[in-house]
């Protein structure tokens, strides 16, 4: 982790306070300074044979669990007999002790491993950005959603394009940007002239696996009786989704779906407090102001003591951040008065596949998410606790970066419009910065359901932009680096023209 | 040092070396810059990095985590390795200030798009001493806190905030032709 040019330069005016009136000067030049840092990332490949070989190194020093060193690398494998799930499933919720929920042969009822499959295993990647609204190009508005009441996501990216209200926020307008204009229109010119790191001909791809646990329902029905029906009496059924609800001041309802073998944490709302207001003042005295918001160091202090509390499994998943995207809401609003400023705030821990972060496509972490509530520092809901089962299979690769920068080339380009109509488009530049290798999640919707697929990419931080407008909303741009995706990408996510949007 | 990291830590040092990974995961990229900086060669920063956790996975438990943090321990693991490793190749007596003169040799090693800024940067160094340079870089390039710097050099906080600033000071004194050197490497 390098010094802030921030931190550098503090430590510069704690000597001499009289540099500061340099600053101008100083800046390019201490900037120069810390991007001479000749250190270089560690190769993948290594990264991964060296965590083989601790592996091996655990299983030779005998650990008491060293059985359980590779139990994320067993799959779950098919059914399991209710008269273990059942009493495991009660222990882990009851306990929240993931040790005790694991069967006597290691594997877990909820688990993580990464099954290798043949090349090109899933069949074509190209087509996802369209068959689903959830995966389309990042400046199609869609942006990534909740799927199956586990998954983490992020806030939906706003067009770039999109009007907002002085007190709205991204979450309060939904803006596609298929939407008809008139509306204020610029077009993002992304330009990155540095370099990139190290591009493969092959890429790892992985899906996650997301076969259900399958629990008969008689295990339970025998020793349940409702008195009014006979819930032994309907055969061939399977427990799907049970739930908990903790009946005190604060308590919480937990939600474990077998299905998607996924667990939620949520607010047990009847125990909560809940505001009585009938009037606009009592709502205005109420409201959460900016004072009331815990620091982001509070914040990820309160989410780790409640994993920690509850013996929340993070093995798989990385550093925690703060998502602070409400802030630059607040920051631009006129009048902060009015300013929307959000009654929880999400503390994300990334999974981390392969070594890297996952995020999402708007290059926000991807993992599990803890809410905290911000007036009584409470948390609120987990979400993203799920069975990380990915099967991998090789794909061809994007090695050339020529082809990345085509890619940016094409982002928030308005070719689909009639050229008359482009007069009155302006143009503005985005300046990228150094793109961080990692992996991103995408959905390919098939046979009726999501399938949930990790994709190595790079994810480029905006750095600067000039000419645009108060709209324009991406944090990031994230290329995959699956070449069918790049070139589907690149051909599609397009807003439908009006006449098409006329003819629906 | 958070609750998460804190709790593998904790587990493995009761046996449980399998949450060894996560720690692993934490730290590989860090570690790997740091050794890689002070030899830069791709090949020997690999080497050293796998002694590195290798070494963390079977002592884990001397760690004691009310006496530093963890990323700090695995630095001082880093730190002797390449004392080590250059004791072991033909320098028969080395001091950890030294070894940014002994990599010096192999700059060339890097991709050559950076190679000539890292060389000519190397050279700049040199206006600090080896202790000076080394806490400099700890800050700078690792990031790392004072307390941090403190514990793998074996300094107290406030020596290593002096030497820091004392450093600094220095650097800036000399500033115009050590940055002119790192902005315009090709006119000199």
């Amino acid at each position: 982790m390098k010094t802030s040019l921030k931190t550098f330069l503090a430590d510069l005016y704690e000597i001499d306070p009289s540099l500061k009136t340099h600053e101008a000067e100083l800046i390019p030049l201490v900037e120069k300074l810390l991007a001479s840092d000749p250190a270089q990332e560690p190769d993948t490949e290594f990264v991964k044979r060296l965590r083989m070989q601790l592996q091996n190194r655990v299983a030779e020093l005998g650990s008491p669990a060293s059985a359980g060193f590779s139990r994320w690398l067993y799959a779950f494998g098919g059914a399991v007999t209710a008269a273990v799930i059942i009493p495991l499933a009660f222990v882990a919720v009851n306990n929240m002790k993931p040790t005790t929920a694991y069967k006597q042969d290691g594997s877990a009822l909820f688990s993580y491993s990464v099954k290798e499959e043949g090349k090109s295993a899933f069949g074509s990647l190209a087509g996802i950005s369209e068959t689903t609204a959830m995966s389309r190009n990042q400046s199609g508005g869609g942006g990534p959603v909740g799927i199956d009441g586990g998954m983490v996501s992020a806030r939906p990216e706003m067009a770039p394009t999109a009007p907002l209200s002085e007190t709205s926020n991204a979450n309060d307008v939904m803006v596609d940007a298929k939407m008809i204009a008139p509306f204020p229109m610029t077009k993002y010119e992304y330009v990155y002239d540095g370099a990139f790191p190290e591009l493969t001909s092959t890429v790892a791809v992985y899906k996650r696996i997301t076969a259900s646990k399958s629990v008969p329902f008689s295990a339970l029905a025998s020793s349940l009786n409702l008195g009014n029906i006979d819930l032994a009496s309907f055969a061939g059924m399977n427990m799907d989704t049970v739930s908990f609800s903790q009946n005190k001041p604060y308590g919480y309802q937990l939600n474990v779906n077998l299905r998607d073998t996924s667990v939620s944490l949520d607010a047990q709302w009847e125990q909560w407090p809940q505001s009585k207001c009938q009037t606009d003042a009592c709502f205005q005295a109420e409201r959460v102001k900016l004072s009331d918001v815990p620091s982001e160091d509070q914040l990820i202090a309160a989410a780790n003591a409640f994993i920690k509390d509850h013996s929340i499994d993070m093995r798989h998943y990385g550093t925690p951040s703060v998502d602070m995207q409400w802030k630059r809401d607040y920051d631009r609003a006129p009048n902060k008065n009015d300013a929307w400023i959000p009654d929880s705030i999400r503390v994300m821990y990334p999974l981390v596949v392969d070594g890297h972060n996952v995020s999402d496509q708007s290059g926000l972490p991807f993992g599990i998410s803890v809410g905290i509530h911000v007036q009584s520092r409470k948390v609120m809901n987990v979400y993203g606790l799920m069975s990380r089962d990915y099967a991998k299979s090789d794909y061809a690769g994007v090695s050339d970066s020529q082809q990345i920068k085509d890619y940016l080339g094409k982002l928030d380009n308005y070719a689909w419009m009639p050229e008359a109509d482009q007069k009155d488009v302006k143009t503005a530049t985005v300046t990228l910065g150094e793109p961080v290798m990692g992996y991103s999640v995408y959905y390919r919707y098939t046979n009726n359901t999501n399938e949930e697929l990790v994709v190595p990419s790079l994810t480029f931080s905006i750095k600067d932009v000039q000419g645009g407008d108060q709209f324009f909303y991406r944090a990031n741009v994230v290329v995959p680096l699956a070449a069918d995706m790049l070139k589907e990408q690149m051909n599609g996510g397009m807003p439908i023209p009006i006449d098409g949007v006329r003819a629906m | 040092m958070d609750a998460a990291e804190l709790a593998h830590i904790t587990s493995c040092q009761s046996g449980h070396l399998e949450d060894f990974d996560p720690l692993y995961l934490l730290h590989i990229d860090a570690v790997y810059r740091y050794l890689h900086r002070r030899t830069l060669s791709r090949e020997v920063a690999e080497d050293l990095t796998s002694t590195v956790f290798l070494k963390a996975l079977e002592s884990i438990r001397s760690f004691n985590p009310s006496k530093g943090v963890f990323r700090a321990w695995l630095y001082r693991i880093a730190r002797n390795a390449l004392i080590d490793f250059y004791r072991s190749h033909a320098q028969k007596t080395v001091s950890i200030e030294n070894i940014w003169d002994l990599a010096s040799g192999d700059v060339t090693s890097l991709v050559a798009e950076r190679s000539i800024d890292a060389k000519k940067l190397h050279e700049a160094m040199k206006i600090l001493t080896p202790d000076q340079r080394e806490i400099v870089m700890l800050r700078v390039w690792e990031g790392l806190s004072y307390a941090e710097i403190a514990d793998i050099t074996g300094k107290s906080e406030g020596n290593a905030k002096v030497i820091y600033s004392r450093s600094i000071a220095e650097l800036r004194t000399k500033l115009p032709s050590l940055l002119l050197l790192l902005l315009f490497p090709h006119s000199l």
